[in-house]
């Protein structure tokens, strides 16, 4: 489980996979081909943090999909903070066009580049020859290689008032509108069944890399799903609802309590829907206050009251609780925080508890 | 507002269809459909047993037999694994494999398929050649344009003597057509080919996925073992 929480954008995000039930009952057990990070970086006191999933094809002829995963979110992560650092000095106008242009295509060659990084030093040890067979494969080999590391990605990242999302195969992204509704906003591609979906490894691989840009205002979260989950779910309905269930929980109870569940719920998923890796990330702003649509909205609205008037006692907690990891990924270090407004400081203290660092105030 | 957060448990199983294609012309007649009754009939419990671990799979099935015509022998509605019983097949005339994949394809629609399935096992049992050549070129080569025909794991068994059986015209219906003929001789290779092929079908189409666009188009089969494809003095021979 990564989680983490940004005073600087006042911005939490999670990150959760687990093995597939299919994969551990498997002769010898399959490894988790799921891959999740969260990223995080601060650019002239600007804060960027972004979420990426990835789902390793899993196959016979994708035998390094576990790594391929792996090496898509490491990319992703780390080209969102490159575009970041870069965009410091873009207007607002230019930030969309600059993404769009600078993410698909920079995304594909350096997860080439990291395969053929690896592949390279794999086939130098005589352990990672074994594992690989007989012919190990070589840069050179370019789409053969590639597909042997094959993946899906799925991104949300944001920066400067800003939701970016990508999406390349098969999962889902989940948007959650300013009224708490949840939407998908890249419908399911109509080739995308019985296992079959776009892939990182493919030649025109840019081509299916789909972009979404969302205002911070209209879209407060964004939450990202391998097909672990959308497999599990034969009506778009549940899922939202499951989905729209974890938002609450964190409004309600604090990311900690809500994330300690996902594990056993995750597997419980795996087992009875799907069978497959499963994988879970979201990122919300909760800058902005975001009424997440339950029956029970007025009981909500009372504890946020009794909360705010025991907040010392609470950032009191907040100290001595805060032992669970919190920070997972590559980070670049942060700089001075701004000082948010009074309203926001108690908003976030509020969403993050118990596991948060302490916000400055 | 509940003191402890809780999530909803609403999920589904994945369902695979399975779709028997089962000749039963006048030249099955005897021990060949014989065999075929009691393989089936062997092999429900052994795809029962092999899918009891996978919780999250539910086996649906369906079976078309074809001789003069095709038609269904268990369906057109899918029975769940453990409701479905083989009922005894006898004999007719002629070898009407064409209309049995038209009658499969018209299954395979993607309208009629759920998207979050697993890829359908098609397993084609039969002792001879279609009795028109054409239009079972037409129909495969229809089927194969369906999204879930072309996905789907499938798998011939030709019965009988090597040059009773046309080779050429049932490992064009394998989806991995680089594999041997399965090939059953006698009625223990009947048997144990069918137990494998229909087990070792569900349990790979469960499992593993590809990538559009690439080389690998199918799920992988495992190589069937020996035992399997060669009984020595496996009983009648036919």
């Amino acid at each position: 489980m990564f989680s983490l929480y940004d005073p600087c954008t006042l911005v939490q995000a999670f990150a959760l996979s687990r093995q597939g039930s299919s994969h551990l009952r498997a002769t010898p057990p399959k490894p988790c081909q799921d891959a999740c990070g969260v990223f995080s970086g601060s650019f002239r006191g600007e804060g960027a943090m972004a979420v990426v999933v990835a789902d390793g094809h899993g196959s016979a002829v994708h035998d390094h999909s576990d790594v391929g995963a792996q090496l898509a979110v490491q990319t992703a992560g780390e080209l969102f903070l490159d575009f970041a650092l870069r965009a410091v000095e873009v207007p607002p106008a230019g930030l969309v066009p600059l993404f769009r242009d600078h993410f698909p295509r920079r995304l594909v060659r350096r997860w080439r580049e990291k395969v053929e990084g690896h592949a390279g030093e794999v086939s130098t040890t005589l352990t990672s020859r074994e594992l690989i067979g007989a012919n190990p494969p070589k840069p050179e080999d370019g789409e053969l290689l590639w597909r042997r590391y094959g993946t899906t990605l799925l991104f949300a990242g944001f920066y400067r008032q800003y939701m970016f999302v990508v999406q390349l195969g098969d999962g889902a992204v989940v948007v959650q509108r300013a009224d708490g509704t949840l939407e998908f906003p890249i419908p399911p591609d109509p080739s995308h069944f019985g296992g079959r979906t776009f892939s990182l490894s493919a030649t025109d691989a840019r081509d299916h890399c789909l972009v979404r840009v969302f205002s911070e205002e209209d879209t407060p979260a964004v939450m990202l799903c391998t097909d672990g989950v959308t497999d599990a779910y034969d009506k778009p309905e549940k899922m939202r609802e499951m989905l729209r269930k974890i938002l609450e929980n964190r409004r309600s109870h604090g990311l900690g309590p809500a994330t300690d569940l996902l594990p056993d719920f995750l597997d419980s998923v795996s087992t009875y829907g799907s069978g497959d890796d499963i994988t879970v990330a979201g990122l919300v702003i909760h800058a902005v206050a975001v009424p997440v649509v339950v029956e029970e909205e007025v009981e909500q609205v009372e504890v946020v009251v009794e909360k705010v008037e025991v907040e010392k006692i609470e950032e009191e907690k907040i100290e001595e609780e805060k032992t669970t990891e919190l920070v997972s990924s590559p980070s670049r270090s942060m700089s001075v925080p701004y000082i948010p407004h009074r309203k926001r400081i108690h908003e976030s203290t509020l969403t993050t508890l118990p596991n948060s660092p302490k916000i400055p105030s | 507002m509940s003191s402890h957060p809780t999530m909803p448990f609403e999920v589904a199983r994945r369902q695979l269809h399975f779709l028997w294609l089962v000749d039963y012309s006048g030249s099955m007649q005897g021990a060949k459909i014989q065999a075929l009754n009691q393989a089936i009939r062997e092999a429900i419990p052994e795809i029962r047993a092999a899918v009891a671990n996978h919780p999250e799979v539910e086996v649906l099935m369906r079976a078309i037999r074809f001789s003069d015509i095709a038609e269904w022998h268990v369906g057109p509605d899918p029975v769940p694994l453990d409701q479905f019983t083989w009922p005894i097949l006898g004999t007719d005339n002629y070898t009407n494999t064409a209309m049995a994949l038209e009658l499969a394809a018209g299954e395979l629609d993607v309208a009629k398929m759920p998207r979050r399935g697993f890829p359908p096992v098609l397993l084609l049992i039969s002792d001879g050649e279609a009795s028109d050549a054409g239009r079972y070129r037409a129909a495969l080569q229809n089927l194969l344009t369906l999204p879930w025909g072309k996905r789907a794991v499938r798998i011939a068994i030709g019965i009988g003597q090597d040059h009773q059986i046309n080779e050429r015209e049932l490992r064009a219906f394998n989806s991995d057509v680089e594999r041997p003929l399965l090939r059953a001789h006698n009625v223990a290779e009947l048997v144990e080919q069918i137990k494998w092929a229909s087990t070792a079908a569900t349990v790979a189409s469960s499992a593993g996925k590809s990538a559009t666009g690439q080389a690998t188009q199918n799920v992988l089969l495992p190589q069937a073992p020996a035992h399997v494809m060669l009984i020595p003095n496996g009983g009648d021979v036919f």
